[in-house]
């Protein structure tokens, strides 16, 4: 009986000790996550954070009282470049519009990509985190799997008579919305203008067609002899090569999966664009454009060793504070393609399906597509805004016209990545394998797609 | 303190051992015995999808995982791969660990330096390997070119260099840790055993297979157990220097794990491969103890023949 006792006293000890690590653990003053109210009638809402963010997590208050004393301190000069003062008054231009609404604002940075998908993951399975998510390429899985809340009727209303349609299309599932991105961009060709005149080109004049763009990147690399090449864009086997890819896909009337989403790799519109990767390939070293990592084809663009390049939106603001002489224009397009696009750098906002008090959440997405938070957008010069009524006006076309064929772009045939039925993530290694291989090697094209197709079908048994 | 023991006064082993034992057993149960249990127990489920919920699945994602390429194939390249870079790294180990136990000047800022890479973060140092093998302005590519005029290597698309820079990394990365507890084990040695060997007129040679590799034993258990446990886990630089690459032929099962989890939201798949990840070690690890160290039965043996204590 006596060693009963003793026993129980050391599991009921055990247990306090616990209890005691375990209260302390919460007691985290950042810890704001899920809605709720501090006591004085305040909703206290947590959000995780984009690129506008000033940087950490915290009370959003906090964060630009930091940035101010950080400014002032003239510690860090980047601070004062176009696109932090852009970060800075964006969100407190939210974060006013929220403290009218009686909702305090906090930002919890679970960071970027890989990191941010496993902590919003993990949320989802426990049910419990911040009030609205940002993130891109997982967006619309979330949203398709069900785990974000569907727009408000009024929200949706306001969304597709003021928002272009390439801001939300992408997270739209069954008729209804499941996100928006407050900025958004589509990818554009952008080329090196002092390697074009070095190769006899003219540096003004962007490639109408497929062929004139591989006949220029064919004599790009000719004429730099091992100094620089021809580049073209960057396709290697992840997130972004599918991102730079997709455009010329879209292009010419082919896309990732069908009506029905289901994969479509080997499609005769889809063989032609992997035979212009090929061509693209083939007049650069060795599978330069197929590398894990997009840093060695973004460097070399920036350091002026490849000549034309597809990317995002902001590279426009990013060739000129790096002094390099830069084109730009939408993708050539392909003999009988039309103009098309996928979306890139969209950092789109969502409201989980498990948060309590989705009212006070979904007012933050409505500060982000606010008229006065988008002029800061429109008027940061480094991605166009997402309001037709701002963008759609001669003052911003004349001000920031390579802005403004960004926003064109998003009117157009735009498509976002897909997500395919089962085994997402197989299907797309499937897809990376058949894009690198089509680079580094010499089988044929029809072969390499009716492959990769055969894999993708069988994982969507 | 004084109260503790008063409190322990009197009571049976049994009893002291579950006052002081039992508060770290109820932690460790709860922070890592239960993801632990949880774990083995989702290897028996199918879960896709955060908003799904997981459905008994019996052994179809072990017939799965056996079936698929996809996993069985990215096991036996942890298994080989990481075999490969940490038998490298204990030879490597024991020979520098050796250098460092001569008596030099500045011995101890040698040992230090060995032991930097140990401590370098690896998201950072690979990166020093990705800029050797830049297709662009690689600085392996600049050298063939222009001191050998040999045409650019595409080191990302090569199988063998794929695997030979992960290896290098590898022992670069891992040689400093194990070349110290090499070093631990020759302090060790109880140096009046050499000066009676000398005196018997045994040669260096004899000296080191007679005293120096009999002393090292228990250290080369600890070095191989824990090379084999964290080789057969091999992924970071997998992840940074090839991500897999060339078309999957890197991939190693905790990559697999990573993308099914984070990725593909496959729990129950991510699940099985943990569960065989660990018993795959624990079979290297079994047959290891079998092959070189005592058993327990051996051990009872010699010591009722008082042969061995």
């Amino acid at each position: 009986m006596g060693k009963t006792k003793s026993r129980l006293i050391a599991v009921i000890l055990s247990a306090l000790v616990i209890v005691t690590a375990a209260c302390s653990a919460s007691n985290n003053p950042d810890d704001k996550s899920n809605t709720g109210g501090n006591g004085s009638g305040v909703i206290e809402l947590t959000v995780t954070p984009n690129g506008s963010s000033p940087g950490g997590s915290g009370d959003v208050d906090d964060l630009l009282k930091q940035r101010e004393a950080d400014v002032a301190a003239g510690e860090r000069a980047e601070l004062k470049t176009p696109y932090f003062v852009q970060q800075y008054d964006f969100t407190k231009k939210v974060n006013e519009l929220l403290a009218s609404e009686n909702i305090n604002l906090n930002y919890l940075d679970w960071g970027w990509d890989v990191p941010l998908i496993q902590k919003q993951t993990a949320a989802f399975v426990a049910k419990e985190g911040p009030d609205v998510f940002t993130g891109e390429l997982q967006m619309p899985g979330f949203a398709r799997q069900g785990l974000f809340e569907p727009f408000p009727a009024e929200l949706e209303k306001r969304v597709r008579e003021n928002v272009v349609q390439g801001a939300y299309e992408l997270m739209e599932v069954d008729g209804k919305i499941y996100g928006v991105s407050s900025a958004t961009g589509v990818n554009n060709l952008y080329w090196n203008k002092d390697l074009l005149r070095k190769a006899g080109l003219d540096p003004d004049k962007a490639p109408a067609t497929w062929e004139e763009w591989v006949s220029n990147i064919e004599k790009i690399t000719a004429a730099g002899n091992g100094e620089f090449f021809g580049g073209g864009l960057y396709a290697g086997p992840n997130g972004g090569g599918w991102l730079r890819f997709g455009p010329l896909m879209v292009i010419n009337g082919g896309y990732f999966v069908d009506a029905d989403n289901q994969p479509s790799f080997n499609t005769p519109e889809n063989i032609e664009s992997f035979q212009l990767l090929r061509d693209i390939a083939k007049h650069n070293p060795k599978g330069m454009l197929a590398d894990p990592t997009e840093a060695p084809v973004n460097d070399g663009f920036a350091k002026g060793k490849i000549a034309y390049i597809i990317n995002w939106p902001w590279q426009s603001q990013g060739c000129k504070d790096i002094g390099l002489d830069c084109g730009m224009s939408e993708i050539p397009l392909s003999p009988n393609g039309q103009s098309g696009n996928v979306t890139i750098g969209a950092a789109i906002w969502a409201v989980p399906a498990y948060v309590k008090n989705k009212e006070a959440a979904f007012k933050f997405i409505e500060a982000t597509i606010s008229q006065e938070a988008q002029e800061i957008i429109a008027y940061g010069g480094d991605m166009p805004p997402v309001l037709k009524n701002i963008a759609e006006t001669k003052e911003y076309q004349d001000k920031y016209p390579n802005q403004y064929i960004v926003y064109q772009s998003l009117q157009g045939k735009v498509k976002g990545l897909p997500t395919f039925d089962k085994e997402d993530t197989k299907t797309w290694e499937v897809f990376s394998n058949a894009m690198v291989e089509a680079q580094v090697t010499d089988r044929p094209i029809k072969a390499i797609l009716d492959d990769a197709q055969a894999k993708a079908m069988q994982l969507q048994q | 303190m004084e109260r503790i023991l008063y409190f322990l006064k009197g009571k049976t082993d049994g009893a002291k051992a579950f006052y002081l034992l039992g508060p770290t057993i109820f932690f460790w149960l709860l922070v890592w015995g239960f993801p632990l249990l949880s774990g083995v127990l989702l290897s028996f489920f199918h879960w896709v999808g955060a908003a799904s919920a997981p459905r008994f699945n019996g052994i179809g994602n072990y017939v799965r995982f056996f079936s698929e390429p996809v996993y069985y194939l990215a096991l036996w390249r942890s298994v080989w791969i990481g075999l490969l870079a940490t038998t490298i790294t204990v030879v490597g180990g024991f020979a520098a660990a050796l250098l460092m136990n001569m008596p030099l000047k500045g011995n101890g800022l040698y040992r230090v330096l060995w032991y930097v890479p140990a401590v370098a973060s690896v998201a950072a140092t690979t990166q020093v390997i990705n800029i050797f093998i830049d297709p662009i302005s690689g600085i392996l590519n600049r050298l063939l070119r222009d001191w050998f005029d040999v045409p650019a290597v595409a080191w990302q698309f090569s199988l063998f260099w794929s695997v030979a820079f992960i290896v290098l990394y590898s022992v670069w990365k891992g040689i400093g840790y194990t070349a110290l507890i090499w070093l631990a084990g020759l302090k060790s040695i109880d140096p009046t055993l050499y000066e009676a060997a000398s005196i018997d007129g045994a040669g260096r040679t004899n000296k080191f297979w007679h005293i120096t590799l009999p002393g090292l034993k228990p250290i080369a258990t600890f070095i191989i157990i824990t090379g084999i446990i964290g080789a057969v886990q091999i992924y970071e630089q997998v992840l940074f220097i090839t991500n897999g690459g060339p078309l999957g032929q890197t991939e190693v099962l905790v990559t697999r794990i990573l993308k099914d989890t984070f990725y593909g939201f496959n729990l129950g798949m991510a699940s099985t491969s943990s569960v065989v990840l660990a018993a795959t070690i624990l079979v290297f690890v079994v047959v290891y103890f079998r092959m070189t160290v005592d058993s327990t039965r051996s051990s009872r043996r010699w010591k009722a023949r008082g042969t061995h204590e």
